[in-house]
Parts: structure tokens; sequence; C-alpha cells
């Protein structure tokens, strides 16, 4: 049951990846019920899929792409209220080598993240799990790498501006631009 | 490596990622030793990559995700299994109807002496014997005991052939001209025929099978019964055929 020509099962898929794929739902959508209903609607879509599967070696950010695509469905039925999007933002500010940042809090790092847009938000996440480079994103989100660079510059600008409480993080502008709801 | 380009390079490092090659690292680290601000820089970027990655990944998971995932699976899995069954189920039931629909669409109607009597009537009983019949009236050297060559005979002789529906069976009617005689080849299939010879009631006639030309890509099975101003009789076969 579940067998495909690669041998791999949705149960092995679970075993090993769940706790990545739920800590990527958590962070994509800022909420721990979501996150464990997109984990669950993300192997459940994999279940269904698994002879689309090809290279089992990929199997993470195949899984990766499938809760991403289902988070942003779930996102266009219930757009977001506001969310930052940099955009429009200009160059962010170099960091303040005078404060070094030794700790952050998880729910410092979430409101921050839950303000960002989608689009920014993701490469940053999958940024700092480091199991993806810049070309894994840029094929997770379908876009140029130099895109993904450019977002990844910019929503880290961003992040450490308000982690940092930085006076030149451009946060007024960045509200300013919120999306309307 | 300047400055510029190494805060360029700083940017998209990753101590553990493969971003930079191998001679960029090399480069960067050389110059981040020996310049104090970029040093700074870096060491500051990377405490802030470290403080941020913690953070990221310091995700509680909650208690019992694994098996209600696992539960999950199981479920759609023995769900599918029951789907395929019921379509196992519906293709099996269509199957079998398509068979019967099949079967009694073509099931092949068993035609029976009564239904060649019904259309030709047997010749009656204490009529002379049939060779001495046809002997007598056949052209002198009628290859009676060659099927083959009887109905290559008889067969330039048709003078009608249509198709004959007795109760609802279809049967094959060939009417043949002989001199003075005429006789009636009742086509039906093969199989139908040997049972037919095979249950020849006792008519004091009988009945002939000839054999196709071969290479005949059909077998069509005649029985034939001549009947001319004299009363009709049925020709009796030298010998009943064997197998198909």
């Amino acid at each position: 049951m579940g067998l495909y020509g690669h041998g791999l099962t949705v149960q092995a898929l679970v075993e090993a990846h769940y706790t990545a794929l739920y800590r990527y739902a958590y962070r994509l959508a800022g909420a721990a019920a979501e996150a464990e209903d997109l984990t669950q609607e993300a192997f459940s879509k994999a279940f269904a899929k698994l002879g689309q599967l090809r290279d089992p070696s990929r199997a993470k950010p195949w899984l990766f792409s499938i809760l991403r695509n289902a988070y942003l469905h779930r996102r266009r039925e219930r757009k977001r209220a506001h969310e930052v999007s940099l955009n429009d933002v200009g160059d962010v500010p170099e960091p303040d080598n005078g404060r070094p940042l030794s700790d952050v809090e998880p729910e410092q790092l979430q409101a921050v993240l839950n303000d960002l847009a989608e689009d920014f938000r993701t490469p940053l996440i999958l940024f700092y799990f480091e199991d993806f480079s810049y070309r894994d994103i840029a094929e997770q989100m379908d876009v140029p790498l130099g895109t993904v660079m450019s977002r990844l510059a910019r929503a880290k600008g961003y992040l450490r501006a308000r982690l940092t409480g930085a006076e030149t993080a451009p946060e007024g502008d960045i509200h300013g631009r919120r999306s309307a709801p | 490596v300047n400055c510029e380009t190494a805060r360029l390079l700083l940017a998209f490092h990753r101590p553990h990622g493969p971003e930079l090659g191998p001679d960029e690292a090399r480069a960067l680290g050389e110059h981040v030793a020996t310049c104090a601000a970029c040093g700074a820089r870096a060491r500051h970027d990377q405490a802030f990559d470290q403080a941020v990655a913690a953070a990221m990944n310091a995700v509680p998971i909650p208690i019992g995700l694994r098996e209600r995932l696992l539960a999950r699976v199981t479920n759609l899995q023995s769900a599918r299994g029951r789907q395929w069954a019921v379509y196992a189920a519906a293709a099996a039931l269509l199957l079998a109807v398509g068979l019967a629909v099949f079967r009694f669409a073509t099931r092949e109607e068993r035609v029976t002496w009564a239904d060649l009597h019904a259309l030709v009537p047997p010749a009656p009983r204490g009529g002379p014997d049939t060779p001495t019949y046809m002997t007598d009236r056949l052209p002198a050297g009628f290859p009676l005991d060659n099927a083959v060559s009887a109905q290559l005979e008889l067969r330039n002789t048709i003078i009608a052939s249509y198709v004959q529906h007795q109760d609802g069976k279809r049967i094959g009617v060939l009417e043949l001209m002989k001199g003075n005689n005429r006789a009636t080849a009742f086509l039906v299939p093969q199989r139908n025929a040997r049972s037919l010879l095979t249950d020849d009631p006792g008519y004091p006639g009988g009945t002939v099978m000839l054999r196709p030309p071969e290479g005949s890509p059909t077998c069509v099975v005649v029985l034939i019964a001549l009947h001319g101003s004299d009363p009709h009789v049925f020709l009796r076969p030298p010998q009943l055929p064997t197998g198909g």
C-alpha cells in the first residue's frame, strides 16, 4: 500500500519529515492548529501524489513544496489582513554593528514573520532551516535565483531592523505600505 | 578582495551552505581575518544568523502529532483500499452483466428438424430408397459419393437463395434445380448441423453434408432435401461427417 517504484511509503515520509514539515508550517502559518492542519493536508496530498515523486532524495523539498501550495491555497481563500511587502521599499539599512544580536525570542521572530508577505517570508524561513540552498529555495518558489537573493537580502534586512530595533529600520515606510484588508 | 566585495560575499555567505565557491570563500576568509571592520561585520552577521536560525527552528512539536499523522495516512490507505474493492466489485458486476447480455444477444437458436420440415415436408415413408431414386434421376455419373463435387454440381443450378426465419431462427436456404428435380439446401451453422445429423429422427430420407472446398473460411453445412415431381426424398449421406 502506498508503495511505488522508489520503494517509499507515505509512512516512511511521515517518520522522516514530519517535524521539519510541521516547523515549516508553523513558521508559515504562525499558529499551531493551522500548522498541524497544513501538515496533515500535506501528507494526505503526498499520499495521493506519491507516484509523482521521481527521486526519493528530493522527498523533503517535494513535501515542502506541497505544504507551501496548500498554505497558499488556504491563504487565497481568506486573504491575509495585513502583511508587509518589501517589493516597494528601498534598500534595507545596513546592520548596526554596534548592537550584536545574541538571542532571538521565537515568538518575537514569529511576530515579524507574520507581518511579512509570503514571498519574503518563505525564503527567509527556508534560508534559516539551513537544509535549503538558494537554488533549492528558487525551485521551491519557482522564481529565478536572483529574485531569491534579492528577496532574502530585503527580508533579512527587515528582520534585522525589527529584531534589533534599529533606528534606521524603514518601519514607517513598511507599515505605511501594508496591504489593505 | 576589497571591503565592498567582501560585504557582497558576506551577504550570500552561509556557514554550512555551498553558496560561495572555494576560491571566494577562501578570499573572504582572508579579508575578514585582516580587516577589522569586515571582521566585525562578519561576526555580527554570523551571530545574527545563528540567533535567528535557532529561533526559527525552535518550534515545539505537538505531543502525539506523529501518531495522528500516521493514523491519518493509514485511514487514507484503508479508504483507498475500500474504494478499489468497490471499483473491482463494480467492474466484476459490469463484466458479468456484459457477458450475460452478450451471450443472450448472440445466443444460437438451435435449428431442429421440425424447423426444416416446416419449410420442406419430409419424404413420405415407403418411397424408394435414396440411392436408387437418385441414380435413376440424376445424370449418369453424378458423384453422390463425393460431397464436394455434389455441392459444386448443385451450385450451378441455384435458382434462389434467401434467409428463412423459422420461429425466430435464421436458416439459409438455397433452392437448386437439376433436371426435373429440385433441391433445397439449408444452411445452418456447422455445430448445429452436426447435432441435427446426430438427432436424425429416422425419416426415410436422410441428410448429406457437403464439405466446403479446401481453404473455405467458413464451413457452412448444407442439409439437402431433394424433391422433384416424385415424392420428396432426402439424400442419405455416404457417411456422417466427423470432426469440424
